[in-house]
């Protein structure tokens, strides 16, 4: 398989997979705000921390952190742009994709499009249509997708990113006021889709300890970032035909080792480190398996290679608007 | 209903109606009587079913004026362009006739130059064409052949006979529209179809990937074909995607390509992997930074290297440019007359040359009444038609023509025929013209079909699709000896 395309697979999967993730946030942090009993006024208040843990910066103008968050041009990591972005990486690998998921990420596209912006609602509306559709995108690939190279790298395009945003979530707790922490989990669980697992593990009593077990260490549930985890290291394995537990590159490496510190972490370990700080180093981990997937599978061997993942990502966006208008200007020889 | 009702054809050559009687045209009797008796309600619905299936499969092409860019479906008219079989038979052996010729015309140019020495052709014509490759003079090309694809423009004036207006020997874009639009025609008016008889199409994508077979450098049995696009920006992106899926081959950008030992290789996740036939779809001067334009991203350096070497086949060649050279064309009967001894079986359209001295006082004399074109532009620019244009604009062009005379031609207008079309509901004539596609490996292969182009816009003649153009089906029906099978 071309570089290029797996490149343009993981992140298809990859994008898709982060709008839902924030679109699942978005709405579950809504729902318990409907519950609380503070004055409007203090909305805005209220949305910063989701700004925090996901990263996105601070934003302060007129259109709202939710607008922001959701439908904004501006914020490159708004759900919208995130399934802008992801439909255009499908575009770049149509030929390799089953035609079905196409059309799925074209319609969810077009539909987002036909959202008009004075629409009540509207971000409910956008945030439903997302994970109604990743949730379908996810399926199609299940029923479509030969078990290829190809479908390897759109799985881990899915499992690295839901294991980032996972772990993210949890962190959620450390953005707000103490006496919050505790209508958190409930969001917590309920944009992981958790609250009926949560309910018949541990019958009903939610803390802490309990939410970390079940979001951050299940080995069975399929938000969590050890199954997460598990799955990107079998993937790393698979394509590279390694057996479990070798290594053949620093990809495999990184996966195999952060998958061994969650397999004997116990969560008492989250409270010793403080659970911001163990999340902080997983998400370290991370983002170093996809800077050394990168690295292996992407980079191409013309460029030269970039000392650290951000210098990385800024140079290929340079390099994509440069590609941009030449071949607009190319165009003009078109027959 | 009825959509015919007051049809008129103006005085222009219509397709479907003759003037006098006024009567139906071989072929588009039955098809007019199916349009009439469906209801206003299915036809509206039968165009928006049409259009739900082009935006829905992604057949669009993108304007990029917002950041996320806007993208737009060719517009497509339902009624079909109906080409009964013996006019199709005069176009088939016209452009074989006329591919054989040009090909022949540049194995020439770039080897023995018998037609410059002889003087059919000027030397100087050839030298001074902006798209002459001289550096590739003496390489030897498979079968011959330089043009492997073709999309020659016919246009048919006001006698109804069917002109060449433009060969596009370099990079022709359209042939997916070709392909979707039967689709499409197929899957909304099912039992029209299967009644008329007509040509199928779909066997393009399997002849186009036996030629490139048939042009492989080291003839083995499993030769690694890619096409090469420019990227996902380009606005034909949808096109080069398509015609790789239907091949079952790789689509790949120049940074896919790295170029080693003057071998050109792919880069995938199991390493590299050769290339041996490149369908580009790039113009010759963005193929290789060290060649050619310094700073193309697009390109791979060193590919000219590759070809030269002849371990790398590239299609079209690379000088294709000197042959649809806008003069250069005005010589192609001349070619057929020199390489062929046969006569042109499509003619040309009458042409001015700005190079020659009488042809360009009658040029700078008459710019308000004809057609002047930049030899070496497509896609409609660096065009002037002097009935439409501003005493301005036709300034402009006399200053441009006078500064490089070499560099324009001109033409007279000619009134492209008209077809029915589908404008609010009712049937009204619009302007259209045909492109059909060639392929040439080993042999030639016509498609019979294309694409036929339509100018929406009411009297315009320009069928760009930049410039509200769209595009309409195009039935070749069976000839009463073919084989009736199911398509």
């Amino acid at each position: 398989m071309l570089s290029r395309v797996a490149e343009n697979l993981f992140w298809m999967s990859r994008h898709i997979e982060r709008a839902d993730n924030l679109a699942r946030l978005v709405t579950a942090h809504q729902s318990e705000l409907l519950d609380a009993t503070s004055a409007p006024s203090e909305e805005r208040h209220k949305w910063h921390p989701l700004l925090e843990v996901t990263q996105m910066g601070d934003e302060n103008s007129k259109e709202g952190v939710v607008s922001y968050m959701v439908s904004s041009e501006k914020n490159p990591d708004s759900v919208v742009n995130c399934v802008f972005h992801g439909r255009e990486n499908a575009r770049a690998v149509r030929d390799q994709i089953s035609e079905e998921m196409w059309l799925e990420l074209n319609a969810l596209w077009l539909n987002l499009k036909a959202i008009r912006p004075t629409q009540r609602n509207r971000h409910d509306k956008i945030c439903e249509l997302v994970v109604q559709s990743s949730m379908k995108f996810r399926g199609i690939i299940n029923t479509s997708l030969p078990r290829t190279d190809v479908w390897a790298f759109v799985q881990l395009g899915e499992y690295l990113e839901r294991a980032d945003k996972t772990s993210r979530i949890v962190d959620l707790p450390h953005f707000l006021p103490k006496n919050e922490a505790k209508s958190a989990w409930n969001t917590m669980l309920r944009a992981s889709s958790a609250t009926a697992e949560h309910r018949q593990r541990f019958k009903g009593e939610v803390n802490a300890t309990s939410v970390s077990t079940l979001l951050l260490f299940s080995t069975t549930f399929p938000r969590s970032v050890r199954f997460g985890v598990n799955r990107v290291s079998e993937l790393l394995h698979t394509i590279s035909g390694t057996r479990q537990g070798d290594y053949l590159n620093e990809a495999e490496r990184a996966a195999g080792a952060l998958l061994a510190r969650l397999n004997y972490s116990a969560v008492e370990e989250t409270t010793e480190m403080g659970l911001h700080e163990y999340i902080d180093s997983i998400q370290v981990d991370l983002n170093g398996i996809g800077f050394a997937l990168g690295q292996r599978y992407f980079l191409l061997r013309k460029e030269a290679p970039e000392t650290n993942a951000e210098n990385y990502v800024t140079s290929r966006m340079q390099a994509q608007v440069r590609m941009q208008q030449q071949q607009e200007e190319e165009q003009q020889q078109q027959q | 209903m009825d959509q015919f009702g007051d049809y008129k054809t103006e005085g222009f050559f219509d397709e479907a109606v003759e003037e006098e009687p006024n009567t139906m045209r071989s072929g588009y009797l039955e098809t007019a009587k199916f349009f009439a008796q469906l209801t206003d309600q299915r036809m509206r619905a039968s165009i928006r079913s049409l259009e739900r299936t082009f935006l829905k499969a992604g057949v669009t092409f993108t304007v990029y004026s917002d950041g996320q860019g806007t993208e737009r479906i060719f517009p497509f008219d339902p009624f079909p362009r109906i080409i009964p079989a013996n006019e199709w038979d005069v176009i088939d052996r016209g452009l074989r006739q006329r591919i054989k010729a040009l090909n022949m015309f540049l194995t020439d140019v770039y080897s023995e130059r018998a037609i410059l020495k002889d003087g059919i052709v000027p030397a100087e014509l050839i030298k001074t064409s902006k798209h002459n490759r001289a550096e590739f003079a003496g390489l030897k090309v498979p079968h011959d052949t330089y043009i492997h694809i073709c999309g020659t423009d016919l246009i048919r004036d006001d006698q109804g006979t069917y002109c060449v207006l433009e060969d596009n020997g370099r990079c022709p874009s359209g042939v997916s529209y070709m392909l979707e639009n039967r689709l499409a025609m197929k899957r909304t008016f099912p039992e029209l179809y299967r009644d008329m008889r007509v040509e199928p199409v779909r066997n393009y994508p399997k002849e186009l990937l036996k030629m490139l077979n048939s042009v492989a450098p080291h003839q083995k049995d499993n030769s690694v074909c890619v096409v090469l696009t420019p990227g996902q920006y380009n606005s034909a992106y949808f096109e080069h995607t398509f015609l790789a899926q239907q091949m079952g081959i790789e689509i790949v950008e120049g940074r896919d390509l790295t170029v080693d030992n003057e071998r050109v290789y792919m880069h995938t996740t199991q390493g590299l992997v050769q290339v041996d036939v490149i369908y580009r779809r790039i113009d010759d001067e963005y193929l290789d930074p060290h060649f050619f334009k310094r700073d193309s991203i697009l390109g791979v350096p060193d590919l000219m290297k590759a070809y030269r070497a002849g371990n790398v086949m590239l299609v079209n060649a690379v000088g294709t440019g000197v042959a649809d050279d806008k003069a250069t064309y005005s010589y192609v009967p001349d070619m057929i007359r020199y390489y062929l001894s046969e006569e042109p079986i499509l003619p040309n359209i009458e042409t001015f040359l700005g190079s020659r001295e009488d042809d360009l006082k009658y040029m700078l004399e008459n710019i308000d009444k004809i057609v002047i074109k930049a030899v070496d532009e497509a896609g409609g620019y660096g065009m002037l038609i002097g009935p439409a244009s501003t005493k301005a604009e036709q300034e402009d062009f006399r200053a441009k023509v006078k500064a490089n005379p070499r560099g324009f031609i001109g033409q007279p207008v000619i009134s492209l025929s008209r077809h029915p079309t589908f404008c609010n509901g009712k049937l009204e004539g619009r302007h259209i013209d045909l492109r059909p596609y060639v392929l040439t490996g080993s042999e030639t292969v016509v498609v019979p079909g294309g694409l036929t182009r339509v100018a929406l816009k009411k009297g315009s003649l320009v069928v760009n699709s930049s410039q509200g153009g769209g595009s309409k089906d195009t039935w070749v029906l069976r000839g009463k000896d073919s084989k009736d099978q199911p398509s």
